[in-house]
């Protein structure tokens, strides 16, 4: 089942032109992972660049090059932390990069957990049925879920479904009750939290 | 391996088939080489860029797939956002600007030897206040800030610009009967 819930047309340009931050970029890969119409619609705007390409001289390339890429060729492992190996789908496996250097934020035992993947990425783990505490972003967010699904808003959004709010929405996101739930998200700046979490972070931050 | 088609050989680098990405590589190392030298301008580690867009490449096929387009597309796309890490990553200001497409006027390809002259006859025949943005932001290595600051226009001008370019752009190619 295709996504119900996709990045602007418009973004299709960005992304193909080269002119999103490498953690965004990924967010847009995610959901191409998972939807045909906008892997369509990108390619409408990689389709010149690729005319081009294709019609460039074939320059000769080092003879030795070959043979250094094919040596360095490893076969895509899925992500770990620690010990822990994380259920994403194997399509996907490729936008994670390393997380051994990683570590868990929040607890799971709350409900939530999220770790950096690479600046501004980040991973977020739900355990099924279980809220995320209500937050605003001081910032641009966006966000694919990569597994399970969540309920935000009033909206049910599930594999592939993509969002995006600026720094002005507070809400509180829960998984569905069935399954956990795993998300990419793209931050610019950071959580703000609300209620008690937002008191102990602004003293925290003090 | 040599009778597949690009996609083809995409599903195999996929399915990790090293010998489908040998022949990627066969049939277009010299030509991601030709782009990254005339979008980055020297000092660049050029063939160090080519080796790391085939390892990207190798990592994310399964990404790709057939009916989202032309495989030569997606390599475009690939290379361009390996080509912009690596100029973030050693802090360089962009300052080369449009691709120069003239570089390869004369030459002649060995895949379609129309195909490079009707790009740039395409690219011709656009209006000047959409070829020009084109060449800077989405062929060439500018962010839509810089062109737009070099073309004294607010960036989502420049933007729009690029994406109406690339309309009447493609629509050109595909009347060639082009990809």
């Amino acid at each position: 089942m295709n996504p119900r819930f996709h990045p602007r047309e418009d973004h299709w340009l960005d992304y193909a032109a080269g002119q999103l931050d490498a953690a965004s970029r990924s967010l847009f890969e995610a959901h191409l992972a998972f939807c045909e119409p906008c892997r369509r619609q990108a390619a409408q705007y990689t389709a010149p660049g690729g005319a081009l390409l294709a019609g460039l001289p074939d320059l000769p390339v080092p003879p030795a090059m070959l043979g250094g890429i094919l040596a360095r060729l490893k076969a895509p492992e899925p992500p770990r932390v620690g010990a822990e190996t994380l259920p994403i789908p194997r399509s996907l496996w490729s936008l994670l990069p390393s997380l051994q250097g990683a570590s868990w934020r929040g607890a799971l035992t709350r409900g939530f957990r999220f770790l950096e993947a690479a600046p501004g990425l980040f991973l977020i783990h739900m355990e099924k049925g279980r809220p995320f505490p209500e937050h605003g972003h001081t910032g641009l967010e966006r966000s694919v879920i990569l597994a399970g699904g969540l309920k935000d808003a009033g909206s049910v959004m599930e594999a592939g479904d993509f969002d995006e709010a600026d720094g002005s929405r507070v809400h509180s996101p829960v998984a569905l009750p069935d399954e956990d739930c795993w998300i990419l998200a793209s931050l610019e700046g950071g959580i703000r939290f609300t209620g008690w979490r937002g008191v102990l972070q602004r003293l925290a931050d003090k | 391996m040599a009778g597949l088609s690009d996609g083809g050989l995409l599903a195999r680098i996929a399915a990790q088939e090293q010998e489908a990405l040998a022949e990627l590589f066969r049939r277009y190392g010299g030509r991601v080489l030709a782009y990254v030298r005339a979008m980055a301008a020297a000092p660049f580690p050029h063939e160090d860029a080519v080796q790391e867009i085939f390892l990207t490449l190798w990592q994310k096929a399964g990404l790709y797939a057939p009916q989202g387009g032309e495989a030569a597309g997606w390599i475009f796309t690939v290379t361009r956002h390996k080509v912009f890490d690596i100029q973030r990553s050693l802090g360089r200001v962009r300052e080369s600007g449009g691709l120069d497409l003239e570089l390869f006027g004369g030459a002649p390809s060995e895949v379609d030897p129309t195909l490079a002259p009707s790009v740039q006859k395409a690219l011709a025949m656009l209006p000047e206040d959409q070829r020009v943005p084109i060449r800077l932001a989405y062929y060439g290595d500018l962010s839509y800030d810089e062109a737009a600051r070099r073309l004294g226009l607010p960036a989502g001008t420049v933007k729009t610009r690029i994406r109406a370019g690339l309309s009447a752009l493609r629509n050109l190619l595909l009347r060639k009967g082009n990809p």
